[in-house]
């Protein structure tokens, strides 16, 4: 440790040592806080409606528009390595020709935990249309 | 300014030189080596990428360097964080998944089927930050398939990557790191 070059070496050694322990056990630390907040969903209406395929405007294509409302209590999520929720309502269903769908018809991002209180009647806020065209 | 090293290495002899280079060339092989190995490890032709737009904010910024692992068999869900490639595209993009239709693949003529192989899919992507999905992005394909899939996103470091923008910017910088560390390896007498 006589020259300004091993002392650089040398601190720049236990700094990276140091970061990586830490960041190491921020990321175990997220293991210990597990918090499961319940919610309750519930579909207020369904209706399909034929229309255009959006990119081929020949093509007829089914989309359905739905209304739900959803209220939870998210604020026990927010912990202080928590950045934001990412909340999604999904539809998962199968088609006929067996095909398994999970298709997002809602998001919403929330970031601090005095927004975390959810209560929401909407519709879909993306076009929630069916691979093969329709829905029957 | 040089003239002792000159003198230290005419005394050394050409074998010194020699063994200077292979030093170096050992330092290129085994960092070439720890990256392909990350690359198969995760299963990912990249398995460390840059943020390069503000599409995900506020969960990614600009400069955030992203880790991913692309498991063989595992399905992808809705939700979950991926970087894509779409062919005719050389940049990845990254985005969260928005629809995922499992068991289904495109047949010749566009048309979707049922597929015998339960571990086909086809995703829909979109950014966060963005307010549609992105079938602009796809150069024509209507649905992405796991193969135009890069990996999926397990952890991230903020603003890491800026030193990757900014050599992408400035070549000048690349050149002169790159001069810097070798002239520094070749002048090192150890």
């Amino acid at each position: 440790m006589h020259t300004i070059y091993s002392r650089i070496n040398n601190t720049s050694a236990l700094l990276s040592t140091c970061l990586m322990c830490l960041v190491g056990a921020i990321a175990v630390s997220s293991y210990f806080m597990t918090t499961d907040p319940r919610g309750t969903i519930g579909v207020a209406s369904i209706q399909v409606f034929p229309g255009n395929a959006r990119r081929y405007v020949n093509k007829q294509q089914d989309f359905a528009f739905l209304h739900f409302n959803v209220s939870a209590d998210l604020t026990p999520l927010f912990n202080w390595n928590t950045k934001q929720l990412f909340l999604y309502v999904s539809a998962e269903y199968t088609n006929p020709q067996g095909i398994r769908n999970d298709v997002v018809i809602w998001d919403k991002i929330v970031r601090r935990k005095e927004d975390a209180n959810i209560t929401i009647t909407s519709r879909n806020k993306y076009t929630f249309r069916e691979l093969s065209s329709t829905f029957r | 300014m040089f003239a002792d090293e000159l003198k230290t290495l005419r005394r050394l002899g050409f074998r010194h030189i020699l063994l200077q280079i292979l030093n170096f060339a050992s330092v290129l092989a085994s960092g070439l080596t720890i990256w392909k190995g990350l690359g198969l490890i995760t299963n990912s032709e990249s398995p460390i990428v840059v943020v390069l737009s503000g599409s995900m904010e506020p969960a990614f910024y600009r400069g955030d360097l992203l880790f991913l692992t692309n498991p063989a068999n595992e399905k992808y869900h809705t939700g979950d964080i991926t970087v894509y490639k779409v062919p005719g595209a050389d940049i990845p993009i990254v985005h969260r998944v928005l629809e995922t239709h499992d068991g289904a693949k495109i047949a010749r003529g566009r048309s979707i089927v049922a597929s015998s192989n339960s571990q086909d899919q086809l995703l829909l992507t979109k950014g966060d930050n963005n307010y549609i999905d992105d079938i602009e992005l796809y150069q024509g394909l209507e649905w992405l398939q796991r193969r135009h899939i890069i990996g999926k996103v397990r952890g991230f470091l903020p603003y890491v990557g800026y030193v990757t923008i900014a050599m992408n910017d400035f070549p000048q910088l690349k050149y002169a790191l790159l001069g810097g560390l070798g002239l520094l390896a070749l002048i090192q007498r150890e």
